[in-house]
């Protein structure tokens, strides 16, 4: 569906990361930089709740007073199928249906990638670890500036093997050991509290740079995230 | 000296030996024994380079081992016609394991070297610096290009790079991971040059 204008970057980045990369409707939730496509290409939408027109779908749900159709709390970001069914069928997906899968949407991506609360320290490690050795694995290969397979190659093929890779597998990682660090922080001590807090500014700034192409902004990733919860 | 070797020893299938004063040997299996010199020199000046080749005849590479070495155009033709290869302690590495020491000529700026040469409207180029290249186009533009190989540069990159080398045209940013900070092009444009990556220096050369 035609948008009126550009949906400012900030609002776009602020969808993105708040779907975790993943379609918002909770039966679906599927990956927005699905890997079949190489991760370089993302099939995310962003649908409008509320419409900017009088006859758009759900048109009659909009809300009195001053509304801004492109505001981030009117958009929902999802695969093209179920942006297609939720306009196609305004009736069955009202409003308050759309805001609530939005609001839900961690929890119940949280439940499909069987991301839960651990009794002990070494559990939620280990429940981390793998996820971080994929990503260590491929950045000691593609690594900016001195992955082995890295060279100042204006042209590189590795390079573009880079970003289809942080956007398809390297940051869907890191947004799952976000939510299973987030689930058991009440295991974590002050220290790693702030490790997690610079290590979701790092992914921050990562999402920046590959999602919405601003670079220059993320932080380095913390070295202490290496002993989290051991 | 000391840190070009330890360097040199966390390498493997190498192995690197101290002949006298800037002088080491490199042997590979399966490849020919390389003599290189390990400079500390910032700027490896065509006259430095020469005097490295009176006292080691034999040589097969020159290496600045500093990051911030920088090599002057006149020293670069120099060693390309005596059959001396140079360039950093990464490029003297690859090249001992594929054999190539004697016509390597340093990593970082090497493929962005070649696109420019091989690009079709370059019609003359001078290389006044490994990254400083002054090239005249067919249509008659010419045009001063800055190479920053930095992974996201900054603006103070762009800076530095103006201020040690001058003024430039464009700054290409040849990390091919990377691209310039919102901060680096706005540096660029208030010192009247263009931050580029390869795709849009192309269109740039293109329609200049
Ligand atoms: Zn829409
Ligand atoms: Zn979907």
């Amino acid at each position: 569906m035609a948008e009126r204008k550009a949906i400012p970057m900030e609002t776009r980045l602020r969808l993105f990361s708040g779907a975790s990369g993943h379609c918002q409707k909770p039966d679906c939730l599927e990956p927005l930089f699905p890997i079949e496509m190489g991760g370089d290409k993302h099939i995310a939408e962003m649908a409008h709740v509320i419409p900017h027109g009088q006859a758009g779908p759900r048109h009659e749900d909009r809300p009195d007073g001053n509304f801004d159709p492109d505001a981030f709390e009117n958009l929902i970001l999802l695969c093209p199928t179920c942006h297609t069914k939720i306009d196609k069928d305004p009736d069955s997906f009202p409003r308050n249906i759309l805001l609530d899968w939005k609001e839900n949407h961690l929890a119940n991506l949280a439940a499909k990638q069987g991301i839960r609360t651990y009794d002990d320290r070494a559990e939620v490690r280990a429940a981390v670890a793998g996820i971080m050795a994929e990503n260590k694995a491929i950045w000691s290969k593609f690594a900016p500036e001195h992955g082995s397979d890295f060279e100042y190659d204006p042209e590189s093929e590795a390079a573009k093997g880079w970003s289809q890779r942080m956007r398809s597998v390297i940051l869907p990682n890191h947004y799952r050991a976000q939510a299973i660090i987030k689930a058991n922080l009440g295991l974590a001590t002050e220290g790693e509290r702030r490790t997690f807090a610079e290590y979701q500014e790092h992914v921050r700034g990562l999402s920046e740079r590959h999602v919405c192409g601003v670079s220059g902004r993320a932080i380095r990733f913390p070295e202490a995230m290496e002993g989290l919860f051991s | 000296m000391k840190r070009a070797l330890a360097y040199l020893a966390e390498q493997p299938r190498l192995s690197a030996q101290h002949v006298g004063g800037e002088l080491i040997r490199i042997e590979v299996e399966d490849q020919p024994e390389v003599l290189a010199v390990i400079s500390a020199a910032n700027e490896m000046d065509a006259a430095t380079a020469a005097s490295y080749r009176e006292k080691h005849p034999g040589m097969d590479f020159l290496c600045g081992y500093r990051k911030t070495c920088v090599w002057p155009g006149d020293t670069i033709e120099y060693l390309q016609n005596v059959g001396i290869g140079w360039g950093s302690a990464g490029t003297l590495t690859s090249a001992a394991l594929d054999g190539e020491a004697n016509t390597a000529s340093h990593k970082t700026y090497f493929f962005s070297d070649r696109l420019l040469r091989q690009y079709g409207r370059v019609q003359e180029l001078t290389r006044e610096y490994d990254r400083i290249y002054r090239i005249a186009l067919r249509t008659g533009a010419v045009l001063r290009i800055g190479m920053i190989a930095d992974y996201e540069p900054n603006a103070d990159a762009v800076r530095s790079l103006w201020d040690e080398f001058g003024p430039v045209d464009i700054v290409w940013n040849i990390n091919p991971n990377g691209s310039p900070s919102p901060e680096a092009i706005d540096a660029g444009s208030e010192l009247g040059c263009e931050v580029l990556k390869w795709e849009e220096l192309k269109e740039r050369l293109r329609t200049a």
